[in-house]
């Protein structure tokens, strides 16, 4: 059996003594933090222990100690002491006393048993033997402190300011950091290039987006560059034969045309039996749009007039 | 674009009207041409910077002014390793405007951690605040006193000097000075918001988690999406609730941030780990080692959760403590590796770290510190004293397996067997369950509680599971002796006679045997043992002592109207 006696390695234990004569210094109720409880502040090094001492209150201000006392903290009564039923060690050290174990195996207690001399012999064999008693080791399960989440640095400003001298109220009024609503670089620098007069732009790298594991970046660029599509000026066409002026088209039936019009009761629509090609080219007659040799190119002129058209309706109805 | 205009505009604001439409044009034309100022003042520094490389990128020298633009929205954005290059091109420029440029490389230089480059690049720099305020912070990193108190001396009644002297104090933990210093720059202007959220960063580190939160709430009012500010509400929420709760702060933020947000990504990812109870600790926190000073202790805290104490101690013994947390882990590893290791030199320097944090005037009263003075005197022996401890704050304990297994052995090697084997079976972890030391003390408790049968029961499984059972009925067959529990004795040390067939073993089960018919005599024992004593005796094979002692209980017995 092993047999890890500590109490070899026993250390002097003035320090020790010291903290019982601390005891009464654990008063203050509302302990904040439960059972989370990494805390660090005012931390001393032992005298001549390390290099840096952090006990250089009296060199950067007042030292404040602990945290039971002065400060915001205590003005706010709130104390860092362990909630008073848990934390009195004087409490918890008159209920620590040894005590003594169970009885243990008494031979007088039988001494008054009534029987015969031959087993009177025989119960002198129980105390022949002497049991061993074992020392049984005590293993350390040390406590592992809790995850300890970071807050980041505290601002010592230490910063670059503005090159012209304005003031950015960075650390100020607002902490410096970047506002969480950056632009996509890709994007801003696509809409650069469309707004620029250079014609000798080189060519872009554009980033790759794994749609998996970013899908919130698919979307956002989607969005991006739709936005960014709607800013672009319109595309224009330099159409081969001359055509129409759109405000041309845009001018009124006349009024026959218009009561004939209604006399048939519609425009003829998509049922009628033509193709496609011969429908597109009836339309684009009613519309006085000139078919020459492409009706591609018609066709392009007949969907910016109904897109002029619209608009203008809309207009009209709005007002 | 009629198409997308409508599609982009809001609704109830549709089909436009002439003035709404050219009004939205206009608007639209303005931000055709995007403006630094309107990024920088937003503090879009992607889009400042995007845009300032755009036009760096198609001019045909490079420009000292954009450069100096450049590098503000690189180092405000947190990539001090930029902003250094565009300083660094700027230093050897003829035409550059700036005087301060050196200051301005020192202080990347000190963002990147190459402290020793940013101080020789300070100190030949134009003496200026910035640079003044530098070397004071390099003073500090390098934990020089002397340099420290000159710098401090310059130190001017301005407010960045100021605060200057604020962050020292907090990174030296003394919160409540820095406090006063935040609150005296917040009470003179009012639109010092900022100071709202560094106050919570001092609360949180003083443990007034309310408080802190309290003083994030007026700053999120006006800013709801500082990420820092944010992250430090899910901080507070995780020590006063749970990660779960922190978590949920720190999904908000991710909802808000659009992709190209890169800022404390590295912070958040960190957190993540520590709000997730460890999850994905060896993808993340390795990495950040070295540039957040958590990482370490939480791979270190993660290593020792796993019960990887050499991985662990590997990563906290070069560490030269200076918070708390640092020097609890340094004790924590020393501890489970001089244990594990039978190292005596970690031990006494655990012992000594944690001696050191429970007499802090800062810890004494703090959980850790009453675990660090328990820790420090469970490893000297003191059991007494160790029990002054762990009872003031076992009630944040109830159901933790490490702290019912140290206060249970505690108890039991002072003993306070009936609170030690109360204890003792609270603990769940099989593994600590399956130890010798839990085993032996839990078995002993039993015993000295009058309960030698449970014992057995232990030895028993432990037998069945291949544990350290020989050891275990050692312990049980002497105790039980000891204690008179004669019956349980008896059937222990037939084993070890029949394992060892030593005169000893036979002494120790003939008195066992004799002990269990004394007290059938006095009426203590039941009488229907006595056939099994007998068959005991039995097992013990050529010594003429078995059959008397035999003969002499059988006459008994029939004396007594036994059935024998």
């Amino acid at each position: 059996m092993s047999d890890h006696h500590m109490r070899s390695q026993v250390v002097e234990n003035q320090h020790y003594d010291e903290a019982l004569s601390l005891e009464s210094s654990s008063e203050g109720a509302g302990y904040g933090g439960g059972d989370t409880g990494n805390v660090g502040a005012g931390y001393e090094r032992e005298e001549g222990h390390g290099a840096t001492g952090i006990v250089t209150g009296s060199v950067l201000g007042p030292h404040m100690g602990g945290r039971t006392e002065g400060g915001a903290g205590g003005a706010l009564g709130m104390t860092r002491g362990l909630a008073g039923t848990a934390g009195n060690l004087d409490e918890a050290a008159s209920g620590a006393h040894r005590v003594d174990g169970p009885a243990k195996y008494d031979a007088s207690q039988y001494d008054d048993l009534q029987v015969s001399a031959e087993i009177r012999d025989l119960f002198g064999y129980i105390e022949r033997y002497m049991p061993t008693s074992f020392d049984i080791e005590t293993s350390l399960k040390p406590f592992i402190p809790e995850y300890i989440p970071s807050i980041g640095d505290i601002d010592g400003f230490l910063k670059v300011p503005r090159p012209d001298g304005k003031d950015d109220g960075l650390a100020l009024a607002v902490v410096d950091e970047p506002c969480t609503k950056q632009s996509d670089p890709t994007v801003l620098t696509l809409q650069l290039r469309a707004n620029s007069r250079k014609s000798n732009l080189t060519p872009m790298a554009v980033k790759a987006v794994d749609p998996v594991a970013e899908p919130k970046a698919i979307a956002s660029w989607i969005e991006n560059i739709s936005e960014m599509h709607s800013r672009k000026p319109l595309p224009s066409v330099s159409y081969s034969r001359p055509m129409p002026d759109i405000e041309a088209l845009m001018q009124e039936w006349p009024v026959e045309f218009e009561e004939a019009l209604s006399k048939a009761g519609a425009l003829p629509t998509a049922e009628l039996d033509v193709d496609l090609a011969t429908y597109a080219r009836i339309v684009c007659a009613i519309l006085d749009i000139p078919v020459h040799d492409s009706v591609v190119e018609s066709l392009h002129v007949l969907f910016t007039l109904y897109r002029e058209a619209k608009s203008h309706q809309g207009v009209n109805a709005f007002d | 674009m009629l198409l997308s205009r409508t599609q982009s505009a809001m609704p109830g604001h549709d089909g436009g009207s002439g003035a709404e439409g050219k009004r939205r044009k206009k608007r639209s034309r303005r931000k055709k041409k995007p403006k630094l100022e309107d990024y920088i003042r937003k503090r879009d520094y992607t889009g400042a910077i995007t845009l300032l490389e755009f036009h760096r990128k198609h001019a045909d020298e490079e420009d000292p002014e954009l450069l100096l633009w450049l590098g503000y929205a690189y180092f405000h954005n947190g990539d001090a390793a930029a902003a250094l290059e565009v300083y660094t091109l700027l230093a050897g420029m003829a035409n550059n405007p700036s005087t301060e440029v050196a200051t301005y490389r020192a202080t990347c230089l000190f963002y990147l951690g190459e402290y020793k480059e940013a101080q020789s690049v300070a100190e030949s720099a134009r003496p200026s605040g910035l640079q003044n305020r530098l070397l004071f912070h390099l003073a500090h990193k390098f934990g020089n006193e002397e340099e420290l108190m000159g710098y401090h001396r310059k130190l001017r009644d301005v407010i960045e000097d100021q605060m200057s002297l604020a962050s020292i104090h907090y990174m030296r933990q003394h919160y409540n000075e820095a406090i006063e210093i935040y609150q005296t720059l917040l009470k003179d202007n009012r639109t010092y918001q900022a100071m709202q959220f560094y106050i919570a960063c001092c609360y949180y580190k003083l443990d007034y988690y309310d408080s802190s939160l309290d003083l994030l709430s007026l700053y999120l009012a006006t800013y709801p999406d500082s990420a820092v500010a944010l992250n430090l509400k899910a901080c507070n929420h995780f020590r006063l609730y749970d990660g779960r709760a922190a978590e949920a702060e720190l999904k908000r933020l991710e909802d808000l941030a659009t992709p190209s947000f890169k800022f404390a990504q590295d912070l958040i990812r960190h957190n993540m780990v520590v709000f997730r109870g460890g999850d994905n600790a060896l993808q993340v926190l390795p990495r950040l080692v070295g540039a957040l000073p958590e990482a370490r202790l939480n791979l270190a805290i993660y290593y020792l959760r796993q019960d990887d104490v050499g991985n662990a101690y590997e990563l906290m013994k070069d560490v030269d403590a200076l918070s708390p947390q640092e020097y609890i882990l340094k004790a924590v590893v020393n501890a489970a590796y001089g244990q594990v290791y039978g190292e005596p030199e970690n031990l006494e320097y655990a012992q000594k770290l944690y001696q050191i944090v429970g007499l802090s005037a800062t810890e004494c009263d703090t959980i850790p510190g009453r675990q660090c003075m328990a820790s420090y005197l469970y490893l000297v022996g003191e059991y007494d004293q160790v029990l002054v401890y762990l009872d003031s704050i076992k009630t944040y304990f109830y159901l933790d397996d490490d702290f019912n297994y140290n206060y249970g052995i505690a108890k039991a090697a002072c003993g306070h067997f009936g609170d030690a084997e109360e204890t003792l079976l609270m603990v769940q972890n099989e593994r600590y369950r399956a130890e010798f030391c839990y085993l032996g003390w839990l078995a002993r408790s039993y015993i000295m509680n009058g309960k030698p049968l449970l014992a057995w029961e232990l030895y028993l499984r432990t037998e069945s599971t291949g544990g350290d059972a020989f050891n275990l009925l050692n312990l049980i067959a002497n105790d039980c002796y000891s204690m008179g529990h004669f019956y349980v004795a008896a059937q222990a040390f037939d084993i070890l006679e029949r394992t060892d067939p030593t005169p000893e073993a036979w002494d120790a089960k003939r008195g066992a045997c004799i002990g269990v018919f004394q007290q059938i005599i006095a009426g203590v024992q039941s009488t229907d043992v006595l056939h099994d004593v007998i068959s005991l005796l039995r097992h013990t094979p050529n010594n003429p002592q078995v059959e008397l002692i035999i003969r002499t209980m059988t006459k008994w017995g029939l004396q007594n109207g036994l059935h024998m």
